[in-house]
């Protein structure tokens, strides 16, 4: 799926590392750098990336590489 | 033009060899129109095509290479960057011959660019594509994608930076996403920011507590971000609030200061956008928007020495309706919001370029469609266009107006043109709308030399450095010639437009200045008379009858609180005629003032065309029997006229009368001082031998003079 390199790609520009390995279970305790001001920068950018904008909700409750990946595609749908 | 959608379809509805042929087509037709983001995507589904091994598609990109299509190259760039490292240096070959064949390249272009130079380590270069992409103000999502790699060339060591500083940023509200903005606004500017961060909504404790991580880091600036929200004011108030809360922070500066010197840029507080009592809160004495700006006004009024005031309503001006987002309060407790973030750092940035002297000091313009619409020595006198009925006529001369305002306030204005002299002048003497005379331009270049030569030229005759000259061109091309020629010299992008060269100037804030000192006024005229002095000189056979017939006098006196400010300034901007490069803000000079372990001078110098105003400056630390000199410096535009010794004689004659044995120098060499390599020889020290270092001394005298200049001992040091 091109969404998830998209995400990918998203994460290795924002942790600037460009070999960053992403799984779906991948989450903040993976990576030292995903830290509270790190989420919302990705955030931000995968917002921007994805011409979408995440609710308060979302954004408090996501934890995960894969949960980041749920609310893009319920946004996307929603508005394809 | 392609879209996403469309991309999207072809890449499921085609495989193979079919696909290989629609994408040829696809980046055939629409190679030079697209945005930066489709490309984005369109290489998202080349890269996942690659993960799959899809050969006739990985074929099918490397052979984009010579195509003319800008497309087709970006995504061949992309991919063989993927192949490895090995590739990167032809893949940067093609990015920079892709960037240069673009107008005015995008910066998540340029980003690109810069980040395969960092995989390579070529920092510098790094730099100078990192500094062009945020001359464009981007988007505030370009900091956060450039914020790793900043913090990776200013660790590399190969950033030149003109100075380090240590600033803090205190807030009562989320101060983390600002961060790295103002780190890339002081970096475009090149200044290294050490940042510190307050604790969320302490700043009273930080400036409070003696031993507080505020106190601890030692900060050279401390920037007090706050908002309306911490007044909470109801829509009516009592009217001791404004005082009260002027008061308070006003206390606050005053403590920190004595705790750790620093320069302080108070944010003022921002009108919130809503009101429940409508105009009554802006007509009624007590109204919350009128308490606001009253607070503003008592905050602002009489500024302490080192502390300057930024109007937080000027940066919700310049941003409009994204000023304030809820999201980002109500999630982030960040305010304003992340989108005004560029714009306050900016603000920002030049307060504190201000205070610690990095201010431009020339502004240097081309004429025909720059200071007015055609060309003069095509379309004549009564063909530019300038001043009504012209639309565009009445834009030029607003931006002269601005020009001419600048010039008021000790900004020098210079003029650099492709034109024959005469028919350049012309408007100058004889257009009457003209609101720059001849008169407000200190140096007229108009002649077939390129602009380059020109404006190392106007450094030269001004004793100016190249980075404090503004060059404000319409032409894209004499833009980008003297951009690559003097690196170091300002160059706006700033569109062909008259409105858009005006608003660049402004957003620029090159010349921001966070005190007016009585030479600021003056220094127009003063370089005015140094020129003719020039010419003077030319006249004179000899130097000596020369410095004679100038009838100088000197004055000279300890510093105190009159000349601080001006005394700073002349700390912090003096490059070439400064033998020690040591800067100090305000408070610490005022320290040493008061200090009797120092001897601080000040120096003025007059002759028979005018005041110079004080032009040196001199800080000794004293010892007993020793006097150390630890800042010795001059502003250029005395250069060659024996000031330097009369400055000397003077603490010479105090070391003596204090019966001090030796008086001892050093000389630091900087890329910029050159000049005075061999000033304490020319003085009469004597040189230490010490390798690799440039340390003098000499032996107290009374009768030590400089035979050129007068002193005025009506002034005397106290």
């Amino acid at each position: 799926m091109n969404d998830n390199i998209k995400i990918r790609n998203v994460f290795r520009e924002v942790f600037d590392d460009d070999e960053m390995i992403i799984l779906d279970s991948t989450s903040s305790n993976d990576i030292e750098d995903w830290d509270s001001v790190a989420h919302i920068k990705l955030v931000l950018s995968l917002e921007q990336e994805f011409s979408i904008r995440l609710t308060i909700d979302e954004v408090a409750s996501i934890k995960t590489v894969d949960d980041f990946k749920q609310s893009i595609s319920r946004h996307l749908e929603s508005v394809g | 033009m392609l879209s996403k959608a469309v991309i999207e379809h072809v890449f499921e509805q085609y495989h193979s060899l079919e696909l290989v042929d629609v994408l040829q087509k696809l980046v055939i037709k629409n190679g030079n129109h697209f945005t930066l983001s489709i490309a984005e995507d369109f290489d998202n589904m080349l890269e996942s095509k690659t993960e799959q091994s899809d050969q006739y598609i990985i074929d099918w990109v490397l052979s984009l290479e010579d195509s003319k299509s800008v497309l087709a190259r970006f995504l061949y760039v992309r991919s063989i960057v993927r192949k490895g490292r090995g590739y990167f240096p032809e893949a940067v070959n093609h990015l920079e011959s892709l960037i240069k064949s673009v107008s005015q390249p995008e910066p998540f272009l340029l980003l690109h660019l810069i980040r395969l130079l960092v995989r390579m380590e070529l920092f510098s270069e790094a730099a100078s594509y990192l500094k062009q992409a945020l001359s464009s103000s981007p988007h505030y999502s370009f900091y956060i994608k450039s914020e790793k790699i900043i913090n990776k060339i200013l660790l590399s060591g190969q950033f030149k930076s003109r100075k380090s500083i240590k600033l803090a940023i205190l807030g009562s509200s989320t101060t983390s996403f600002l961060v790295p903005v103002i780190q890339a606004y002081c970096f475009r500017a090149g200044i290294h920011a050490h940042i510190y961060e307050g604790g969320y909504n302490s700043y009273r404790q930080e400036i409070l507590d003696p031993q507080s991580g505020l106190h601890t880091f030692k900060p050279d600036a401390v920037a007090i971000i706050l908002n309306h929200r911490d007044l909470a004011l109801p829509p009516m108030n009592n009217e001791d609030i404004p005082i009260n809360s002027a008061e308070e922070l006003r206390n606050l500066w005053n403590v920190l200061q004595r705790q750790s010197p620093c320069h302080i840029v108070q944010v003022g507080f921002d009108t919130p956008s809503y009101s429940a009592w409508g105009t009554l809160e802006d007509t009624s004495d007590g109204g919350r928007a009128r308490t606001i700006g009253k607070i503003n006004s008592l905050l602002s009024k009489n500024l302490p020495a080192g502390v300057s005031f930024l109007d937080m309503n000027r940066v919700a001006l310049h941003c409009g309706q994204n000023f304030h987002s809820s999201v980002d309060w109500y999630q982030n407790k960040q305010y304003p919001s992340l989108e005004a973030l560029p714009v306050l750092a900016e603000y920002l940035d030049s307060h504190i370029r201000a205070a610690f002297g990095y201010t431009a000091k020339v502004l240097v313009l081309d004429l025909d469609n720059t200071l007015w619409g055609g060309v003069i020595g095509e379309d004549g006198l009564s063909g530019i266009k300038l001043g009504a009925p012209s639309a565009e006529g009445e834009a030029y001369l607003d931006l002269q107006q601005y020009a001419k305002e600048l010039q008021l306030r000790g900004i020098l204005l210079a003029v650099c043109s492709k034109n024959n002299h005469e028919d350049a002048l012309l408007p100058f003497i004889e257009h009457d709308s003209m609101i720059l005379k001849r008169d407000d331009i200190i140096l007229f270049k108009a002649n077939w030399q390129d602009k380059a030569s020109n404006i190392k030229e106007i450094a030269q005759e001004l004793s100016l450095g190249l980075d404090s000259i503004v060059f404000l061109d319409d032409n894209p091309l004499e833009r980008a010639w003297v951009r690559s020629s003097l690196p170091d010299v300002i160059v706006p992008e700033c569109g062909n437009t008259p409105w858009g060269m005006l608003t660049s100037l402004r957003q620029g804030k090159y010349f921001e200045s966070v005190t007016l000192t009585e030479e600021d006024a003056n220094r127009h005229k003063s370089y005015k008379s140094n020129l003719s002095r020039k010419e003077d000189e030319s006249k004179h056979s000899t130097i000596e009858g020369f410095l004679t017939g100038l009838e100088m006098v000197a004055e000279s006196g300890s510093v105190n609180d009159m000349v601080l400010s001006r005394v700073t300034q002349l700390i912090n901007k003096t490059n070439q005629f400064n033998l020690t490069t040591r800067r100090y803000s305000q408070e610490q000079v005022r320290m040493m003032s008061e200090s009797s372990e120092w001897g601080t001078w000040w120096f003025r110098l007059k002759d028979k065309f005018g005041d110079h105003g004080l032009i040196g400056v001199i800080l000794v630390s004293k010892k007993v029997d020793v006097w150390h000199i630890d800042s010795f410096l001059m502003s250029c535009r005395v250069l060659g006229r024996k000031m330097e010794r009369s400055m000397m004689s003077d603490v010479i004659r105090a070391a003596y009368n204090e019966n001090v044995k030796t008086i001892v120098s050093e000389y630091i060499p900087t890329a910029k001082n050159s000049l005075v390599d061999n000033v304490y020889i020319e003085l009469g020290f004597k040189q230490k031998e010490i390798e690799n270092s440039f340390i003098y001394h000499i032996e107290p005298t009374n009768d030590y003079e400089c035979g050129y200049i007068r002193s005025n001992d009506s002034i005397t040091k106290d």
